[in-house]
């Protein structure tokens, strides 16, 4: 059974409560999906661009410096993070992305999106 | 002295190459795989930073950008304390000679930064139509560049570059 992008930002958003947005943009910054929540005001392609810069430097200096393999990308703000992991979609690499409330768990988002991005690797979202 | 060098231009001119050619340390690199057909199979969407020690006094941190608009965001915190600016530009290729108003303007050219227009991907075909549009253009926007045909893959080449921004700065000072 196919999902959607919107249903999973719901089942998302319920289960975390209060996320902002949630991305899905290739690794060259091309959105793929973006859902946001009511009163979010926020450019899609403007957060893939820049989820995509931010992952690749992360990626480069973990194998670079640390000398091991990337698995996620966060920045802590006042008011909630975003979290980026890295994931594949219908073949391409991509980067799953979550802007969190207020009050985030950083645990729970981990977690959950996770699971989401391994979920992805096999998926097909419906459009709607 | 530690100097700070960008490497700008159109998707595809060669800026990854270059650095990863001059520069004396292994460089990062933040390609990934092109998702859309741009003309080659890697695009660069962070930061290439490579470094090169010129001389006893000077020492060169190398900055490629990524080609594409939408990163602009990188170049911004790249724009900062700049020494000098490259600009390559993909022989024949309009876009990329299209391109060269809007990357002057954004990283303020005008504002006696040293700066070098290199010609790349010129060995198939001759680049004097290229170098004739990139000199016109120059002459529209109000600013005197040196221009150059260089291949990136060849450090000799690329070293030119080096060598004439160092030429540019002593000249200004």
């Amino acid at each position: 059974m196919t999902t959607s992008f919107k249903n999973i930002f719901k089942n998302m958003d319920f289960k975390l409560q209060n996320i902002k947005a949630l991305n899905l943009t290739t690794a060259d910054g091309f959105t793929l999906f973006s859902e946001f929540s009511e009163g979010f005001n926020f450019e899609p392609n403007k957060l893939s661009a820049v989820t995509s810069s931010i992952t690749a430097l992360s990626q480069a200096a973990a194998k670079q410096i640390i000398k091991s393999g990337f698995k996620s990308t966060c920045i802590e703000t006042e008011s909630g993070v975003i979290f980026m992991v890295h994931t594949r979609y219908q073949n391409k690499n991509c980067i799953l992305s979550l802007i969190s409330g207020d009050d985030p768990n950083l645990g729970q988002i981990r977690y959950f999106l996770f699971n989401l991005a391994e979920y992805l690797k096999t998926a097909t979202l419906s459009a709607e | 002295m530690h100097k700070k060098v960008a490497f700008i231009g159109s998707v595809g001119s060669g800026k990854t190459t270059i650095v990863e050619n001059l520069s004396n340390i292994d460089p990062l690199n933040t390609d990934v795989e092109a998702s859309e057909d741009i003309g080659k199979e890697m695009t660069t969407v962070g930061i290439d930073y490579g470094h090169i020690i010129l001389n006893d006094e000077i020492s060169l941190g190398l900055y490629g950008v990524p080609g594409q608009r939408k990163f602009s965001m990188v170049w911004n915190f790249v724009k900062t304390g700049l020494w000098a600016v490259v600009i390559l530009v993909k022989n024949n290729d309009a876009e990329s000679i299209d391109e060269l108003e809007h990357l002057i303007n954004y990283f303020e050219i005008k504002n006696g930064i040293p700066c070098v227009v290199a010609v790349t991907h010129s060995d198939a075909t001759s680049a004097d139509s290229t170098i004739q549009q990139i000199e016109q253009k120059l002459k529209v926007i109000g600013v005197n560049l040196p221009v150059y045909t260089i291949d990136p893959r060849k450090t000799e080449s690329s070293m030119l570059i080096m060598h004439t921004l160092i030429a540019l700065d002593e000249t200004q000072q």
